[in-house]
């Protein structure tokens, strides 16, 4: 059954067949939260809330859209929400805490295949709007249009971002290397 | 360690695994299974939100020259729409090329980096002739561009002889070209 039978099943009374897109995109949602919060209880969370309001709208769902695109629209905003209270509520940017001393002492000379912990680390250091253009291509793999669909930013703002975020990420990397 | 494209897609792949959590999906279908199912639309609503809600409308632009061509056969044919004076419209986005320069006796090496490029400062690297200016022809999509220059690879600077964008969100100021449409 593809997303599209089966939101149709849903609006028609079935809600049994909603499992067949929690089943489908779950997996990538939850990816996105964990690297974009840190925090695997905020993203479990932040993904649970977005598909019980992406049920909700189902049918304001736009079939011309893609589901992935238009469940990650209403993701990136629970995110951000996350984001911006945390902020408010304590000060703190992110939600993993090791300092760059931390990260220092056990970054490895070569971040492939063995530093993944390193960069995990490094992008949840960088700023959240950076860090979230740069998940939304390199690790959801997404072209500028569909993230631009999925953001609401122009395309140029989030290939700035993206470039800033390799910026900031290098000069981390190469902080720890340079420790080492 | 070259920080290029390839890096970032090689050193990602790493990032792409997490663990996905059956209880978390369960805990989402017993939610789901509280709530009433949602309702689909009623005919009116599709209509008032298809039809009367204002809403922005993304169309191609070889669909609206051709609904503009059309629109000008359709005025000619009827009298009603006399051709325009200059007998002409404008052609497909083709690039123009433009030059870029920059006077910098010092520098060792210096890129044009701008919204064309990915801001990438490896895909424009301009030259210079023994003692001149550094120059790069670049061909560009007609419209608005901003650009930089960056010199020796670390110092980001804009063209002092064109007008200045506004900063931009991470507080650098950049350059701006206009890219005029060409028309036949």
């Amino acid at each position: 059954m593809n997303d599209l039978q089966a939101i149709r099943r849903v609006l028609d009374g079935d809600r049994e067949a909603f499992s067949e897109l929690v089943e489908e995109h779950h997996g990538v949602c939850l990816r996105y939260a964990v690297r974009m919060l840190g925090s695997r209880e905020d993203a479990e969370d932040a993904v649970q809330e977005s598909m019980i309001r992406a049920y909700r709208g189902l049918a304001r769902y736009d079939h011309r859209d893609r589901f992935r695109a238009w469940l990650f629209r209403i993701l990136i905003n629970r995110c951000r929400t996350v984001i911006a209270r945390r902020k408010s509520r304590d000060g703190r940017m992110f939600a993993i805490e090791e300092a760059p001393a931390r990260l220092l002492a056990t970054a490895p000379p070569d971040i492939d295949p063995m530093g993944r912990e390193v960069l995990e680390r490094a992008v949840a250091m960088i700023d959240p709007l950076q860090r979230e253009a740069f998940l939304l291509k390199y690790v959801e793999e997404m072209s500028y249009p569909e993230m631009s669909a999925c953001t609401g930013e122009g395309v140029s703002a989030l290939k700035m971002r993206v470039k800033r975020a390799r910026e900031a990420l290098q000069a981390i990397l190469k902080e720890a290397m340079v420790v080492l | 360690l070259s920080f290029d494209e390839e890096f970032w897609i090689r050193a990602t792949r790493g990032l792409r695994g997490v663990e996905d959590a059956p209880e978390a999906r369960a805990r989402i279908m017993g939610a789901v299974r509280r709530l009433d199912p949602p309702r689909r639309r009623s005919l009116w609503e599709r209509i008032h939100e298809g039809w009367l809600v204002p809403r922005p409308v993304r169309l191609s632009p070889v669909v609206v020259a051709a609904a503009l061509a059309l629109a000008l056969l359709v005025g000619r044919w009827l009298g009603s729409s006399p051709a325009p004076d200059d007998g002409g419209f404008m052609t497909g986005e083709t690039r123009r090329p433009v030059q870029f320069v920059l006077a910098a006796p010092e520098a060792s090496t210096v890129s044009v980096v701008g919204d064309f490029n990915d801001w990438d400062p490896a895909v424009h690297r301009m030259a210079r002739d023994a003692g001149g200016p550094w120059s790069i022809v670049i061909p560009l999509e007609p419209g608005r561009h901003t650009y930089a220059f960056v010199v020796d690879e670390s110092v980001w600077m804009a063209d002092t002889d064109a007008p200045r964008s506004p900063e931009d969100e991470f507080g650098r100021v950049n350059s701006v070209v206009m890219v005029e449409k060409e028309t036949i």
